[in-house]
């Protein structure tokens, strides 16, 4: 009885969330078909209205940014290929489009190269995404807790030993973890969205004009106030823009 | 005396009887010709109360317009008062034949009328039934009454007079289904001669209206009405009027249209639009030899006949070398007028960002061309545009890294086709894959220590049922004792062991006495030790030095005693 109870659960949760992936799915598909016939503005529409469901992937931001290329929206394949990035960095193909995408935004900010040991820590931390730092710390969690238990179990010298080596992995990776979750939470990245945009010194429009910048540049957020955004550019100018003027990255 | 005359006067004042009279001016009519439906209460207190029956046949164009009038009369030194309320309707009617108003329910004061229905008769305009012939008249036609959606028909409105015209005031109808453009509306009527049925009149255009339909299927074309006003010729020699003479306002009304309106048929190569008409396209650009950077203007130009309003061309894909900016647009509509289209221009500036050569692709113009009942595709010319290297902009490329110099002039990669792997974008941070580690971890790291517990508790629990037994057993040694002194000693010394064992959950052989003593010591609260010691000092001594059988047995009940002190506080 109790079985049948619990088919009959499942069948009820699993039934929406077919019936919203297959959805989901038609949508892509349009998409897809859409941008190989090249309406890429088609291709846009449903590419967003899957967004619009609260569903993503990697997959899905790369062909978006690539229908925004097509149609000549910079600052949406921009944004595009930064969000898929986002999701998956080691996507080579949306490294390389981004490339493209950003030859085209006319404010060109570049800070020089940290040194290499920095560089090999960034370049590791970057290959995973957050979530996938926690799963990768806990598996060495696991193996940790396995090796200790093992080792009270049946005295293995060569576990003992082994025992160090995890322990040490382990702490690295709790590390990249916490700082990769921070850098998550705390630095929060958006694209200039409109093909100009003043940036204010204060959220209204009657505070001063202090620089412009232009579609495609990618920009952390330091706060949000009503329909403003606090800006700030890699060199460290920071400023006022209307929220309409940017897009958030994924 | 006066004040008899007064009462005489109230005395003799009579109203007359209370009636209510349902009337039309004319029974017989001519199509487009109105009637007046007038509803008259005599004598009636109070307004009447009526409301109009459905009448299907008919159009109100106006009313109810109210008067009233009063009328006193004395005859033979009694005085009549009559009074008038009355209502009236100008009715045109829908279709020619007989036409019915039906029976009406008016409320006159506290009486309720009920009239009998009205037949007008509605004849063809000339036809001979109508036996006379219409003076004035007003017309709508349609040039072609089963276009196509978006194509263009044309509604003109005419009017034909025999007589003087004074006013004309029209009312035109909504179009519903249709996107509109007045062609002419001209602000006096410029009459010409025309035979109408073999009559002669004046005939003037009142309006001519391009009716473009927005949907398929019959759509229908409410009358047009209109007051007219018609000078009367002078009845008599003294009639005048130092405006001339008076007119009389008519209110007449169109037929009403029908429109048959064909859906645009599917095109197999499904480039379809919105537009219909015909239409050219032509396409040019300022210059093609340039410099990298700096502006051209880029024209397309379609010109044509059709609604201009559908023409779009801003949906263009330039390509990526080229900067777009949007385009200005500027319509021109057709200064024949009889047939609506024009000319639309779409102009944009492109800044070539790239040196070498740039193509600007053919832009392709897909209408349905409805006189020849099919789907016409133009298209412009391809623009090769010569691009000549800017040296400012090559300096401005030192600002690039030699990796993204390298990449000037590639193209993204394709889509990727792969299956998407679907994410919930509300999804937490921490996910079921992490949770299952963690809880994988703790079990592995807690099962030891559960282990451990099991087993501990497994120990405890056993050695606390012999515990729980260690007197009886020890009882049942000493209880099973045989008389000679000797074996009973020996048993006490057996049942201690056994008592001792049991607590501790030993199973230790041999204790010897100052063994004993020290266990014993450990749990005695009331210090019984020492005749423990006692007892098991004689018991080695026996061998020895014998002990009356009395002795001992008295020795085997003491130490039960003291085993039952021991057990009390072990």
């Amino acid at each position: 009885m109790s079985g049948n109870r619990s088919l009959l659960l499942l069948f009820f949760i699993g039934i929406p969330l077919f019936a919203v992936e297959e959805e989901i799915s038609q949508h892509y598909k349009s998409g897809m078909d859409a941008y190989k016939k090249g309406q890429y503005d088609l291709a846009i529409q449903e590419f967003e209205s899957i967004l619009s469901n609260n569903w993503d992937s990697p997959e899905l931001y790369y062909n978006f940014g690539n229908a925004f290329f097509r149609s000549g929206n910079t600052a949406g394949a921009v944004w595009a290929f930064e969000s898929c990035l986002n999701l998956s960095p080691t996507h080579s193909d949306a490294k390389y489009n981004l490339k493209l995408a950003n030859l085209k935004v006319i404010d060109r900010m570049d800070l020089p190269d940290p040194p290499l040991y920095l560089q090999w820590y960034l370049g590791l931390k970057e290959q995973f995404t957050p979530t996938t730092w926690i799963n990768i710390t806990l598996f060495i969690f696991f193996l940790f807790s396995l090796s200790v238990t093992v080792n009270r179990l049946f005295l293995f010298s060569l576990v003992q030993n082994l025992r160090g080596v995890i322990l040490t992995i382990f702490f690295m990776s709790l590390f990249l973890t916490f700082h990769s979750i921070w850098t998550d939470n705390s630095l929060n990245l958006g694209v200039i969205y409109s093909l100009k945009a003043e940036v204010r010194s204060e959220p209204n429009t009657f505070s001063t004009r202090l620089f412009e910048v232009h579609e495609g540049l990618k920009v952390s957020i330091n706060q949000l106030e009503n329909d403003w955004v606090e800006i700030e550019l890699l060199d460290g100018k920071t400023g006022w823009i209307s929220n309409d003027q940017i897009r958030l990255i994924q | 005396m006066i004040r008899a005359f007064i009462f005489s006067l109230m005395a003799t004042l009579i109203w007359a009887d209370e009636s209510v009279n349902v009337t039309v001016d004319r029974r017989d009519i001519v199509e487009g010709e109105s009637i007046t439906l007038t509803v008259t209460t005599n004598n009636v207190k109070s307004d009447p109360e009526l409301q109009l029956p459905e009448m299907p046949d008919f159009k109100v164009v106006s009313g109810p317009n109210q008067s009233s009038s009063t009328n006193v009369q004395f005859i033979n030194g009694k005085m009549t008062k009559n009074s008038t309320i009355t209502l009236s309707w100008n009715l045109i009617p829908k279709r020619t034949g007989q036409l019915t108003i039906p029976a009406m329910k008016i409320q006159a004061g506290k009486k309720s009328y009920l009239s009998t229905p009205i037949t007008i008769s509605v004849s063809k305009r000339g036809s001979s039934q109508a036996g006379k012939v219409a003076q004035f008249f007003i017309e709508a036609k349609v040039d072609n009454n089963t276009p196509y959606r978006g194509e263009q028909t044309t509604l003109t409105y005419t009017l034909y007079t025999k007589v003087d015209v004074t006013s004309f005031d029209d009312d035109v109808p909504s179009f519903k289904g249709f996107w509109t453009e007045e062609l002419y509306a001209p602000k006096n009527l410029k009459l010409r001669e025309e035979r109408k049925n073999g009559v002669k009149y004046y005939a003037a255009t009142i309006k001519k209206i391009a009716l473009f339909p927005t949907q398929s299927g019959k759509i229908i074309i409410e009358p047009m009405s209109a007051v007219i006003g018609i000078r009367e010729k002078q009845q008599r020699w003294n009639d005048f009027s130092l405006f001339g003479p008076p007119s009389k306002k008519y209110t007449i009304s169109t037929r009403e249209l029908s429109i048959d309106v064909k859906p645009l048929p599917a095109r197999e190569n499904g480039n379809i639009s919105a537009i219909v008409g015909n239409w050219n396209i032509k396409s040019e650009v300022s210059t093609s030899r340039i410099k990298q950077d700096e502006a051209i203007t880029f024209k397309v130009i379609i010109n044509g006949t059709g609604n201009l309003q559908t023409v779009d061309m801003t949906e263009i894909y330039f390509p990526n070398e080229l900067e777009v900016f949007d385009p200005e647009i500027e319509s021109k509509e057709n200064p024949l007028r009889d047939k609506i289209g024009g000319e639309k221009k779409f102009e944009w500036v492109l800044i070539p960002r790239f040196a070498g050569d740039i193509f600007i692709p053919k832009i392709q113009l897909n209408y349905f061309d409805p006189k020849q009942g099919k789907w016409v595709t133009k298209s412009t010319s391809r623009h090769k545009l010569n691009v000549a290297p800017n040296e400012k902009a090559l300096i401005s490329t030192i600002g690039l890294s030699k990796e993204e110099v390298e990449l000037m002039g590639e193209d993204i990669r394709f889509i990727d086709e792969s299956q998407p792997k679907w994410r919930n974008r509300n999804r937490a941070l921490v996910t079921g894959t992490a949770l299952t580690f963690l809880l994988l971890s703790g079990m592995v790291f807690a099962f030891p220590h559960a282990q451990n517990i099991t087993k501990q508790r497994m120990e405890k629990s056993s050695g606390g049922w012999q515990a729980r037994r260690a007197l009886i057993s020890a009882f049942g040694i000493l209880d099973s004792a045989p008389d000679s002194p000797e074996e009973i000693y020996t048993h006490i010394y057996r049942s201690i062991i056994n008592y001792i064992n049991k607590k501790n959950g030993t199973k230790k052989i041999e204790y010897s006495t100052e063994e004993i003593i020290e266990i014993i010591k450990s749990h005695d609260g009331a210090e019984v030790y020492k005749e423990f010691e006692q007892i098991l000092t004689r018991g080695e001594a026996v061998r020895f030095a014998p002990v009356s059988s009395q002795d001992a047995q008295n020795d085997m009940q003491k130490i039960k005693d003291l085993l039952k002190k021991v057990d009390h506080v072990w």
